[in-house]
């Protein structure tokens, strides 16, 4: 419950105030931040759980069709955990990363399912001003993220926060 | 008993010569007595005597000034929040002007008013999502407007809220109109959240400043509805069509109302 409440204030501010904080022309992706902090440090129960909640949220609060983020944060979220899996002693440093490559894999893939449901876009154009920008914005703030989220990771070891 | 009686002579005897000697003595004794003595005495102990007083007052007009002073605070209080309540006042007198006159210029329109609480959570869908749904007569497809131009359409509703793709949009579309020219184009949304009017033709004339405006062409937008502002055409040798880039008309990072016109069914063309 407390993972699902995390999710959702996180959604919430990235729909209502987020927007409103635009950097390089882009707003951070928290609930992809935090689905993939969480994904490095908890492997992959947690991970496709966080990934499909977190895009579900994240479908709510917006207008393309749902289940697009479900499937783009699910897989990034799996991703993640294959990773921080890898390098257990320094998922610190896996994280800042998986951080840029999460995000141009979630933003492309959900570029690419829009697509294939009839949405038009100017790929190179996208690229550049949306996939690079957001991989840069997320990885600052990844950090930021990361060491309240480990800190509730030891806290709770071996719970889970979902469920 | 005798010893009385003395006392009691003594001051009968001064008593009477003291006012004798009054009335008949040039100076006046009382007033040279109190001039000298008593004058003095009294301005002695006075001066103490009015401070004293004066606290005295003081202490008892404590209480009448507190309760002044908090009648004021209470109403510098309450001249504060008009202060603050009346920007927010003259702001929503001239939102209610521009809304009147916009429905003296579209008196065939109805429409559903709806606040903006939230935009798209993702990065690549540029849309608004405000606090009026399907219980307030809005449906998906319909043209959501504001005072200074068009704004897109709904895409999404629930019963409280609507979710609507704007024209900045990558995949948005509007068939479009230079209005003085009357040159022909098709305005899309960009990645960067621009518009560009595509597909004008080559001889048609297309300047910085014209304003560009829906053809009503493809049904969903009526005709005249103002879209943008010309600020930069392209034209290369070696294209088929001009571009211009428009600025739109609405400023969606500061759209607070948007307007859902409920009487006009978008027609489907397929």
């Amino acid at each position: 419950m407390t993972g699902t409440l995390i999710l959702l204030v996180s959604a919430t501010l990235q729909s209502s105030v987020l927007p409103r904080v635009s950097v390089f022309g882009v707003h951070v992706d928290l609930v992809l931040v935090l689905v993939m902090v969480w994904s490095v440090r908890r492997g992959f129960d947690e991970a496709t759980v966080w990934g499909l909640v977190g895009g579900g949220l994240v479908d709510l609060y917006s207008a393309g069709p749902f289940g697009v983020n479900v499937l783009a944060l699910g897989v990034v979220a799996v991703l993640a955990a294959a990773a921080g899996s890898a390098l257990r002693q320094a998922r610190g440093l896996v994280l800042l990363a998986y951080s840029p490559f999460g995000t141009i894999v979630y933003e492309l893939l959900a570029l690419f399912i829009l697509q294939n449901l009839g949405w038009r876009f100017d790929w190179p154009a996208m690229v550049a001003l949306v996939v690079l920008p957001a991989a840069i914005v997320n990885t600052v703030v990844a950090p930021l993220v990361y060491w309240p989220l480990r800190a509730l990771d030891e806290r709770l070891q071996p719970q889970t926060l979902l469920g | 008993m005798f010893t009385r009686l003395f006392y009691l002579l003594v001051v009968v005897v001064v008593g009477v010569t003291s006012i004798m000697a009054c009335r008949l003595a040039q100076a006046p004794i009382a007033e040279i007595g109190s001039s000298w003595f008593t004058g003095p005495l009294q301005s002695i102990i006075g001066a103490p005597a009015n401070a004293f007083r004066d606290v005295i007052a003081n202490v008892q007009n404590i209480g009448e000034l507190r309760r002044e002073n908090q009648r004021l605070r209470a109403e510098i209080e309450q001249l504060r929040q008009e202060n603050v309540s009346l920007p927010e006042l003259q702001r929503e007198n001239a939102r209610l002007r521009e809304q009147l006159a916009l429905r003296q210029a579209l008196p065939t329109f109805r429409w559903a008013e709806g606040r903006v609480i939230g935009y798209d959570a993702t990065n690549t869908v540029r849309s608004i999502i405000i606090n009026s749904g399907s219980r307030d007569g809005i449906a998906e497809g319909m043209m959501v407007i504001s005072p200074q131009g068009i704004v897109g359409r709904v895409v999404l509703t629930s019963p409280t809220t609507s979710k609507i793709l704007l024209i900045t949009d990558s995949s948005s579309s509007v068939n479009a109109v230079v209005q003085s020219s009357r040159a022909r184009g098709v305005v899309n949304g960009g990645a960067g959240g621009e518009l560009t009017m595509r597909y004008i033709a080559k001889g048609e004339q297309v300047r910085t400043g014209d304003r560009i405006v829906t053809s009503g062409l493809g049904g969903v937008y009526p005709e005249g509805l103002l879209i943008g502002t010309v600020i930069d055409v392209r034209q290369r040798d070696v294209d088929m069509f001009q571009e211009a880039r428009i600025e739109p008309a609405v400023d969606f990072a500061r759209l607070e109302v948007a307007l859902v016109v409920t009487n006009h069914v978008p027609a489907k063309l397929d």
